[in-house]
């Protein structure tokens, strides 16, 4: 069972990426507007 | 409640200590000051502004604002209303600015919002770290909870599951313990205290289990994460009938046409500015114009069925049915009478009205009952650890979502659903108040406003022209829809009828005294033809005293008034009544008066539900309005009342009913914090989601 002390701070990392990846797509107002992009792309331009 | 400044230092000593725990991303409202998105109106000696904030999820979080005034020095009142997001505070500018005002809303948990209607920044991250807390702890709980593992595995796995917390009680639960604070200080019962107080109890409880016995920081991270869904979904649901609310109003043209052809928005159009009206536009403020007169269908502002001949001021609204004309600004649109219609409109929804009132009283008993049950069983049980853990449990599980959510939710759903049928409602309490009596009047509300001609004898062309001295008459109006015009220069006799003269001849045209409708033509005083006319029953009517039991109220004469009560079943009625009389007649008992609107004002105001048939006019009497104008729009409302009432029984029904059992279940130690914690959300969740997918006004 010791390769549970690797796999947990595995996970808790890996996860923690995802995290600030999400952050980082708040940040950059990825989810401000979630409802224009699904119209704007009816638009010709 | 007189409050000086002292207790405002308290106040912001306070924030500091917890305000900077408990917010990480400390907001700073001085660009408030000078804002323009959040306008100032002088009301006396004080100050009036609106503004937007997050977080108003229920009629608890209304009647909690409204309160403001009891802390925060210089407020002198505030009002909160749910659909628009909005408080309105007025306040005194010496003693207090819009930044501190703004700094005060937010450190009770409710943020200023965007300058849009949009879900706020921090908001969507603190669900993002709840959401990954929740999963982490949830992960390591499984195996926890499997049993079997080495002790130092578990004991890792224990703190892990400790340290994951602390970002999930920090932050992710700040919102509740700001509502939760804020309710406190102002000894109000409010749904976040036991919410708070279960996760307080839980997490201490479970730190100190670390190493010893089982913890619950998974109860704790699903009650946290889940109950932040599910007013994130809220939220968004009211945002959405926030704007569908301001669409609905999307009568008047957004932008106008300059006389030089260029196009401008509305919003920028100033007194002095030209513009040009095209036949079949809008429009879009209040005009002088300056060409020729033109004839306008205002409909939709006054309820006027017939278009009308202007030739100086037109309202904003109007339909243009004539010629293209051009006129010069005289309002800006934000000042129209149709401005502030809509205006009255979009605050409709929920306001501290009397159904409110019944939702407060309702989520104040949960609240002290559920405390004081919380508090007897954590003393009853003989060891500490199935104290807490059944104290635990009965708090997870204890759901006023039922009469705290489902119930405010349901009522704006419908209100917007309402407006899609043309149904404006401005105050929720319409759909719920019990009433003894409808009321109706007559003539243009049971009756179509113009007389039908039944028998003609003698020259049509003498009423042609007769009816051409006083177009806006309703006799007038009625042969000129049925013969056609002609205009001719004459007089009027007031009360009796007009006079014209042709070559030597002279015409008269009066009405008869008869018991029916009629007017007579007289050639040089001698009889020479009769127009007799009849109201028409709009269709609907029968549907409608058939529904509903009616009383019917007239200034009309007592044949007609009887004639139409036994066509239509009707048992109660009163004739020969001027409008005070109407008022006095209304206002004896709890009632419903349907009316039209012109002579009907002070009728609808009087009553307890006045519901407004056709325009704008009826808007500010009202507090529902048919824009139609047909008695179809009434049908379907007192049908949407009906089912209403059904729903909301069902509602407090079914939510007395899972807070009895779980309660019980929760307190003899059946259901563990665990289950507790899954069983509320799913309860909210379920309640929510009835309240939105139900229309009442769909037949």
């Amino acid at each position: 069972m010791t390769i549970v002390y690797i796999l947990l701070p595995l996970s808790l990392l890996l996860s923690t990426l995802g995290f600030f990846a999400f952050r980082w797509s708040v940040k950059r107002g990825h989810l401000k507007d979630l409802d224009s992009p699904s119209v704007r792309m009816l638009d010709d331009e | 409640m007189e409050r000086g400044l002292e207790r405002f230092y308290e106040l912001s000593d306070l924030k500091a200590d917890f305000g900077q725990v408990m917010e990480p991303t400390g907001s700073d409202y001085t660009w408030v000051d000078s804002s323009s998105e959040i306008t100032e109106i002088d009301v006396g000696d004080l100050k009036e502004a609106a503004f937007p904030i997050a977080g108003i999820h229920c009629a608890g979080c209304v009647w909690l604002l409204e309160k403001l005034h009891k802390i925060a020095p210089g407020v002198v009142y505030a009002k909160a209303q749910v659909t628009t997001g909005e408080i309105t505070v007025r306040y005194d500018p010496k003693l207090t600015k819009k930044s501190i005002i703004a700094q005060a809303l937010d450190s009770f948990g409710y943020p200023l919002a965007g300058k849009k209607d949009q879900t706020p920044e921090s908001s969507i991250l603190r669900l993002g770290i709840a959401a990954f807390c929740f999963m982490n702890i949830m992960m390591l709980s499984v195996s926890l909870h499997q049993g079997g593992m080495e002790e130092d595995l578990k004991l890792l796995f224990q703190i892990v599951c400790f340290f994951l917390s602390i970002p999930l009680v920090w932050i992710g639960a700040a919102p509740f313990f700001k509502n939760a604070l804020f309710a406190i200080r102002l000894r109000e019962p409010h749904l976040d205290i036991p919410i708070v107080l279960a996760i307080v109890t839980s997490f201490i409880y479970s730190t100190y289990e670390i190493g010893r016995g089982e913890v619950y920081f998974d109860s704790i991270a699903a009650l946290i994460f889940l109950l932040l869904v599910g007013r994130f979904l809220q939220e968004g649901a009211l945002r959405r009938a926030r704007n569908a609310l301001s669409k609905v109003w999307a009568i008047t043209p957004l932008t106008a046409r300059k006389v030089n052809g260029d196009e401008v928005p509305t919003d920028s159009l100033v007194p002095g500015m030209e513009i040009k009206i095209a036949s079949g536009e809008r429009v879009p403020t209040t005009i002088k114009l300056s060409s020729e007169p033109s004839e306008f269908d205002e409909s939709t502002i006054t309820g006027e069925a017939l278009p009308v001949l202007r030739s100086d001021l037109v309202e904003a609204g109007s339909l243009n049915v004539g010629k293209t004309v051009t006129g010069i600004v005289t309002e800006r649109f934000r000042d129209t009478r149709l401005a502030r219609a809509i205006k009255s409109q979009h605050g409709a929804a929920l306001q501290s009205s009397e159904e409110i009132l019944f939702l407060k009283n309702m989520i104040r008993w949960f609240t002290i009952i559920l405390l004081s049950v919380a508090t007897v069983n954590f003393f009853v049980w003989p060891n500490w650890s199935d104290a807490i853990r059944t104290t635990v449990a009965l708090l997870l599980v204890a759901c006023p979502c039922g009469v705290g959510m489902a119930i405010p939710l349901l009522l704006s759903h419908s209100i917007r659903c309402a407006s899609r049928e043309g149904i404006l409602i401005r105050s929720a309490n319409a759909l719920v108040k019990r009433v003894a009596k409808v009321f109706i009047d007559k003539t243009g509300t049971l009756t179509e406003p113009i007389l039908k001609v039944v028998s003609v004898s003698g020259d049509p062309e003498g009423f042609k022209k007769g009816a051409s001295i006083t177009p806006s008459h309703p006799i007038s109006r009625s042969l000129r829809n049925h013969f056609g015009e002609q205009s001719v220069r004459g007089e009027q006799i007031p009360g009796v009828g007009v006079r014209w003269k042709e070559a030597e001849d002279t015409f008269e045209l009066k009405k008869d005294t008869s018991e029916r409708t009629s007017v007579s033509l007289y050639k040089n005083g001698e009889f020479s033809g009769r127009v007799e006319f009849e109201s028409s029953i709009k269709s609907g009517a029968k549907d409608l005293s058939k529904l509903v039991g009616l009383t019917i109220l007239s200034g009309d004469k007592r044949e007609p008034v009887r004639e139409i009560s036994e066509v239509l079943g009707v048992k109660e009625y009163f004739s020969d009544l001027l409008p005070e009389k109407k008022r006095e007649i209304i206002s004896k008992s709890s009632s419903i008066m349907i009316g039209d609107g012109f002579n009907d004002r002070e009728a609808l105001k009087a009553a307890d539900i006045g519901i407004g048939l056709g325009g704008a006019i009826t808007s500010d009497s009202s507090s529902v309005m048919i824009t139609d104008g047909k008695l179809e729009g009434v049908i379907k409302f007192f049908k949407a009342r009906q089912k209403l009432y059904y729903w909301i029984k069902l509602v407090v029904g079914v939510s007395v009913f899972y807070n009895l059992v779980g309660g019980t279940l929760a307190v003899t130690g059946v259901i563990t914090p665990l289950i507790a914690a899954i069983l509320m959300p799913i309860m909210s969740f379920t309640l929510v989601s009835l309240a939105l997918i139900i229309n009442p006004f769909k037949a």
